[in-house]
């Protein structure tokens, strides 16, 4: 085999079985789903703002822990947009 | 020509319902700190649907004065349906192969779709969570509140005076509704808000009967002239 026709593009082997247009959806896919989890990131920084709101509305003596999970789903939201950027630029580490 | 009626002219004077000085309120709005928690349905868990002269409440735009009487909550036997959900929900990334129709995924985007169900999975959670959490009906000693949270964009708070309720309904049906005690009780007032629902609560006849205490307390202070 030549040098270099085996060589990965964000994950993708452009040169192996599969089509071309295969591999331009499966780009497409993953480059969607990094766009989705940075729009999700935006969402959970505004769960952030709504608890804090809510929590203002009403006091009941449950307002640290529900402010933690607001911050604990943003964390789980970045984790993933990491993940999901890493899987695009090294896929071999998975 | 012979008598029709006689009231009984013996009674004893703390039990001569003529007195109205003498009729006190069931439920005082002034209770002892250890008093307090020997009260039936009062509790300091903050997930509870029912707390009865709860010590920790606050809410906006209370008044200085304003004691707080009942904080209801949905039954949480109504979170069931999205918790069953939730649960099976947790089991659909073992299935990803017979959903994609086994076609060939990357491992790697395998793992990220999976991490991104999980995550939405959470906020669904999350999200059906503060809905119930923060969906509260507010009884205090001068008026009800009913604080809607319709999702994490959209909430309402409608509230009435007490002296403005006019009536008040419950509404229990179905096997499960009286099995565990929960229905609604819907408060027609003549304030701004004509209608106030307090849906799906533990104890709606126990809250209806409050309710009344409370009119018939607000009625007494109006006629001796402690209104605030």
């Amino acid at each position: 085999m030549k040098e270099g026709l085996d060589k990965q593009y964000f994950g993708i082997n452009f040169m192996s079985n599969t089509t071309v247009l295969e591999n331009y959806a499966l780009l497409a896919i993953k480059f969607g789903i990094s766009f989705f989890l940075l729009v999700y990131l935006i969402f959970a920084i505004v769960v952030i703002r709504q608890v804090k709101v809510m929590t203002s509305t009403l006091k009941v003596g449950f307002e640290l822990q529900l402010k933690t999970l607001a911050y604990i789903h943003f964390a789980f939201t970045l984790f993933v947009l990491v993940i999901s950027v890493l899987s695009l630029i090294i896929p071999s580490l998975f | 020509m012979p008598d029709i009626f006689n009231s009984n002219k013996n009674w004893p004077e703390n039990q001569n319902p003529s007195l109205t000085k003498d009729i006190k309120p069931v439920h005082p709005t002034v209770f002892k700190s250890k008093d307090l928690h020997r009260l039936p349905g009062h509790t300091h868990n903050p997930l509870s649907a029912y707390y009865y002269y709860p010590e920790k409440v606050r809410f906006v735009n209370a008044d200085p004065q304003e004691k707080v009487v009942l904080l209801l909550r949905k039954h949480p036997i109504t979170n069931l349906g999205w918790l069953s959900l939730s649960f099976l929900l947790i089991f659909v990334p073992f299935f990803l192969p017979l959903l994609t129709f086994n076609a060939k995924i990357p491992p790697e985007l395998e793992l990220v779709l999976s991490l991104v169900w999980y995550l939405v999975l959470t906020s669904f959670i999350f999200e059906k969570f503060l809905n119930w959490f923060f969906n509260v009906n507010i009884v205090t000693d001068e008026r009800i509140i009913e604080v809607d949270f319709y999702n994490l964009f959209y909430r309402e708070i409608s509230d009435a005076n007490i002296d403005q309720i006019q009536d008040v309904t419950v509404e229990v049906g179905g096997g499960v509704r009286t099995f565990f005690n929960y229905g609604d009780v819907i408060i027609q007032t003549a304030a701004e808000v004509p209608r106030i629902e307090f849906e799906a609560i533990p104890y709606p006849d126990g809250v209806a009967k409050i309710l009344r205490e409370l009119r018939i307390e607000e009625e007494q202070e109006k006629l001796e002239g402690r209104v605030r």
